[in-house]
């Protein structure tokens, strides 16, 4: 275990003695820059305003669907429904009298 | 009194007479407010300026120039898309190395080499050269040059997260809260890596025979 200690002691002796490598190459910068052209800092936002509109057209379509299929169902339920309507109450408003004449 | 967009005008057209060419902080502020107020080109100072030191950072993890390039260029990119969330209150160098720091991890991680390459590689001769180097109060190139290459063949045989502990703690001297504060890891995984690092260096130290070498 000593060992191992001695010759990392020296190791880390060695490498950090080595001096840094700072050197870049001729106009580096230039070649980020270029890179850079086309893209654009994070705007979170903006982003959140991108989404937001993408997220909004599905919205909008689920949203006529269902009225589309509320409207529609409804309507098609009130023809039927309106004429079971129409007899249940005639049916309620005689019921009484023909009770009455049953006991007469 | 010159505003600081004049400031900086004069400071770009020196920046090809003058090689090196510091920029305080409050300028560093100013090119940054430009540079998110959608003034890209005012970007290119601070690379230029901050250049030296993050292809330093890159060296350490990467041996091929075309990969340190690589990753040296990624850093100023990630740098640029994030600069919103910069805070003024920190060093804009600190904000730098953290991203050059994460960076340089994600790419040890990514490309991970095959450990074949052993101590079989390594001479006594190159540990004898550690020794000499230590001493030697101005080392020739030759041998830094050899140093730099055992260290490094030393340093790949790591696993990601060691390399990187003990490249920061050990060979840069840098504290257990430092390293926390760069790489994001809490102190105590720092402490845990750092133990489990050094554990990891001496099994491979442990390979080579030094019986007649001390």
């Amino acid at each position: 275990m000593k060992k191992q200690n001695d010759i990392y002691e020296r190791l880390i002796r060695a490498a950090r003695k080595l001096p840094e490598n700072e050197q870049a190459p001729y106009a580096f910068e230039k070649r980020i820059m270029a890179q850079l052209r086309d893209v654009k800092p994070v705007d979170n936002v903006a982003m959140w305003a991108l989404g937001l509109w993408k997220a909004a057209v599905p919205c909008v379509a689920v949203m006529l669907l269902i009225t589309t299929w509320a409207t529609l169902s409804t309507s098609a339920e009130a023809n039927t429904s309106s004429e079971s309507l129409a007899s249940e109450l005639q049916l309620t408003m005689t019921q009484p009298l023909e009770a009455l004449e049953q006991s007469w | 009194m010159l505003a600081a967009p004049n400031i900086l005008q004069l400071k770009g057209f020196f920046v090809g007479l003058i090689d090196e060419t510091k920029l305080d902080r409050s300028e560093e502020k100013a090119i940054i407010r430009q540079v998110l107020a959608g003034d890209t080109a005012a970007y290119e100072s601070l690379i230029a300026q901050y250049q030296p030191r993050v292809f330093a950072t890159a060296r350490k993890y990467a041996r091929r120039e075309s990969e340190v390039e690589d990753i040296v260029q990624e850093i100023f990119i990630k740098a640029f898309k994030k600069l919103d969330s910069y805070r003024e209150e920190a060093p804009f160098e600190h904000w730098l190395m953290k991203i050059s720091v994460r960076t340089c991890y994600d790419y040890l991680r990514k490309h991970q080499r095959s450990k074949v390459s052993s101590f079989s590689e390594i001479t006594q001769e190159d540990f004898d050269l550690l020794d000499v180097y230590g001493e030697d109060e101005s080392p020739d190139r030759e041998n830094q040059e050899a140093v730099s290459k055992l260290v490094y063949d030393l340093l790949e045989q790591l696993k990601p997260a060691a390399r990187m502990v003990i490249t920061l703690l050990d060979i840069e001297g840098k504290s257990v809260k430092e390293i926390a504060k760069i790489t994001g890891w809490s102190v105590s995984l720092v402490k845990v890596r750092a133990f489990r690092a050094r554990k990891e260096m001496r099994k491979l130290l442990e390979n080579f025979n030094q019986e007649q070498y001390l």
